[in-house]
């Protein structure tokens, strides 16, 4: 008999006696779904600042602009100010706007896609940049988490393996919660994606936090409220 | 069931005589715990979404055979290649015959209380290949020997001056108890690592039966580095750790951060559905699954019992148990320790060799109060007693003494008698020379109070009458 044929006969014979637990006669799915909806924001610029307030306390910032070209114009200053020559960057669409908006007024920054380099290259190449710019699909307000689906971005090496990050992300994809992320989500692109609340962070040490221990240490993210 | 033999007792001894660990161990449970209440506060709908999760988990356990096929079937269709381990060793098999197959020479592996429960480092390295825990408490007892003493946090019993120690022997380098240039330090080391690494080991907190993916729930990006960078990939994984499909997630996470460490969410989730390298060209080429049961069908069985396999090991019941946090996790001496370890210790290492975990507790019912999930540890503790008592293993003094206790409490009279008799006694006898189970010289017995409950009832009736 194969592993596989033992497990499963072992688990059928279990269950054949039934649970000692008793059924529950009430059921909770009305009152939880109440419960839930009673804490949903409905309204964009309390969406906004929701999401502008949870990111603080998850140590991330965030600025909202008005247009992909305020997003690269913000974008730009930050990048002076921190005095990088060499920026990751994926190529969806937001992205490569803000990049050829960037690269218009700023010929000294070098753009590294991550898509066009193959996959050893990729791998060597992003995790020697400190500076990232990347999209994501969506955000849930409440918790200022990003949604990243691999089927859009098709790389997450920009995302984990440069130290600051800067998220594009339109604030028509702000949703209220995990539950309503859920819903609307496309299933087969669930598949592969990776939710993403704040910089990497540890506190094995003493309970002591402290950000960036394998992935980035810092997060900016940009809502664009076209 | 694991042979694993443990020995409960020489550790607890050996855990209350360091003051250092109880003080950490205090401190650390006792701060998560204030968090987590804080931020569980803050959620009106906390309860109502723990009996939904036990609901969910309920169905789950009751059909695993179909979740599992389900799950198999599904998986198998995103290119997962799906294998089942009957315990430890055919697991370790699989995972070595992997490790032949793609030359593996170094491995990267992601906190994973799974691969602890099999000793899956040891057999690795035994067998030449470089494992490397990645998570920053995990490469820490690594370094140090030990395994973790917490579900969530490996190192909770080490102070920072013992890490920079550390670090400063096993990785050569100058002392410091910073924990921002330990944890540099740590990033440096395990970044060449998880670049090198040809293969990773994680564990799975969720998979789901409905589309065949899995997730892997983090703070510190540790496992998606390890999700993303080596070409092969293998997810070891309890069979117990099924959701019906993803829309029941939000549900499980709305409850797994705030319980194990008070935060609102957790840094990372990340999902996994098949390789990802020639469709996206970087990520596994590879994704392999090890469904484990290692005595979890024999859990299974026990239709009281099998309510511990909704555990989603967040840890809470450990940090409010008043005896791990006296004792620590490796006075349990085995992965899982706390609460919940009492009740699966037995479960999985045979009531023989586990006959003294349930007595493990106060009963004091705060870590089914905790539980996201609704075990009902306490009730569990109990019955797990009664199969030690039921099964002969109690020792004659305890039989001998409980069977005095229930002739004594049920007639008043000699209740009375035989404690004015102890009362009388003890003046005679230290009490440091009463040799009760339970006491030694490291927890003496506190004796029994001169007056005792009776004489002070009637004094407080009185003094309240003459107010
Ligand atoms: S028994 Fe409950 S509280 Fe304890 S680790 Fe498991 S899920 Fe968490």
């Amino acid at each position: 008999m194969s592993s596989r044929e033992k497990i499963l006969s072992q688990v059928k014979s279990a269950l054949r006696t039934k649970s000692h637990e008793e059924e529950s006669k009430i059921t909770i799915d009305e009152l939880l779904k109440s419960k839930i909806n009673l804490t949903v924001k409905t309204n964009k610029n309390d969406l906004i600042s929701q999401f502008q307030t949870e990111i603080k306390k998850v140590n991330g910032d965030s600025i909202v602009v008005k247009s992909n070209l305020e997003a690269s114009n913000k974008i730009n200053e930050i990048l002076i100010e921190a005095k990088e020559n060499q920026i990751a960057i994926t190529d969806q669409n937001i992205c490569t706007e803000v990049r050829l908006n960037i690269q218009k007024g700023n010929s000294n920054l070098q753009f590294i896609i991550a898509n066009n380099l193959d996959s050893k290259e990729r791998k060597e190449k992003i995790s020697q940049l400190k500076t990232a710019i990347v999209q994501a699909d969506y955000a849930v307000s409440e918790i200022a988490q990003l949604v990243f689906l691999y089927d859009n971005s098709k790389t997450s090496y920009p995302h984990f393996l440069c130290d600051f990050v800067i998220a594009l992300v339109k604030v028509s994809n702000l949703m209220p919660n995990q539950f309503t992320l859920f819903e609307k989500i496309d299933k087969v692109k669930a598949l592969n994606m990776v939710l993403v609340t704040g910089p990497s962070r540890t506190a094995d040490i003493e309970k002591v936090l402290v950000l960036g221990a394998h992935g980035p240490r810092k997060l900016i993210v940009i809502l664009i409220d076209e | 069931m694991s042979t694993d033999k443990i020995n409960i007792k020489d550790h607890i001894i050996e855990a209350l005589s360091d003051a250092d660990l109880r003080k950490a161990v205090y401190k650390a449970t006792a701060s998560t715990s204030v968090s987590r209440l804080n931020t569980t506060e803050a959620i009106p709908y906390w309860e109502e979404c723990r009996v939904k999760t036990h609901c969910i988990k309920k169905d789950v356990i009751e059909n695993l055979d179909k979740y599992l096929e389900l799950f198999e079937k599904n998986a198998k269709n995103n290119g997962i290649n799906i294998h089942w381990a009957i315990d430890g060793n055919d697991a370790k098999n699989i995972l070595s015959e992997i490790a032949k197959k793609n030359n593996v020479k170094t491995i990267v592996k992601s906190k994973s209380l799974t691969t602890e429960e099999i000793h899956l480092n040891e057999f690795l390295i035994g067998n030449n290949i470089d494992t490397v825990e990645t998570d920053l408490g995990e490469y820490i007892v690594q370094l140090n020997d030990q395994v973790p003493s917490h579900l969530v946090a490996p190192a909770l019993h080490l102070s920072r001056t013992d890490i920079g120690k550390l670090f400063k022997d096993k990785l050569n380098v100058p002392f410091t108890d910073v924990p921002e240039e330990l944890l540099l330090i740590a990033r440096k080391k395990l970044r060449e690592k998880f670049l090198s690494a040809e293969m990773s080991i994680t564990g799975v907190n969720f998979a789901f039966a409905e589309n065949g993916s899995f997730c892997v729930v983090e703070n510190e990006a540790n496992a998606h580095l390890s999700l993303s960078l080596p070409q092969v990939h293998v997810a070891v994984m309890g069979i117990e750790k099924l959701l019906p499909s993803i829309d029941e997630l939000p549900y499980f996470l709305k409850l797994l951060a705030p319980s194990a460490t008070g935060q609102k969410s957790s840094s990372y989730v990340n999902f996994i559905g098949g390789p990802s390298l020639q469709k996206y060209n970087e990520g596994p080429k590879e994704v392999h699954v090890i469904l484990l049961d290692n005595g979890r069908s024999k859990i299974l069985a026990d239709p009281k019992l099998r309510e511990t396999l909704y555990c989603i090991r967040c840890g809470a019941c450990l940090n409010v148990c008043p005896v791990y946090q006296q004792i620590g996790g490796h006075a349990y001496d085995w992965t899982y320790m706390g609460p919940i370890g009492i009740t699966l210790i037995p479960q999985y290492l045979g009531e023989i060799e586990g006959k003294d975990a349930p007595f493990l507790s106060s009963l004091c019912g705060a870590c089914a109060d905790v539980c996201p999930v609704k075990i009902k540890l306490p009730q569990h503790i109990l019955e797990l007693r009664k199969n030690v008592v039921q099964k002969n293993k109690s020792k004659i003094f305890e039989k001998f003494a409980m069977k005095t206790w229930i002739a004594v409490s049920t007639h008043p009279k000699l209740y009375r008698l035989f404690s004015w008799k102890i009362k009388k006694l003890q003046s005679f006898i230290p009490v440091e020379y009463l040799k009760l189970p339970g006491y030694h010289k490291k927890r003496s017995f506190p004796g029994i109070d001169k007056k005792g409950f009776r004489e002070q009832y009637y004094q407080m009736k009185k003094n309240n009458n003459e107010q």
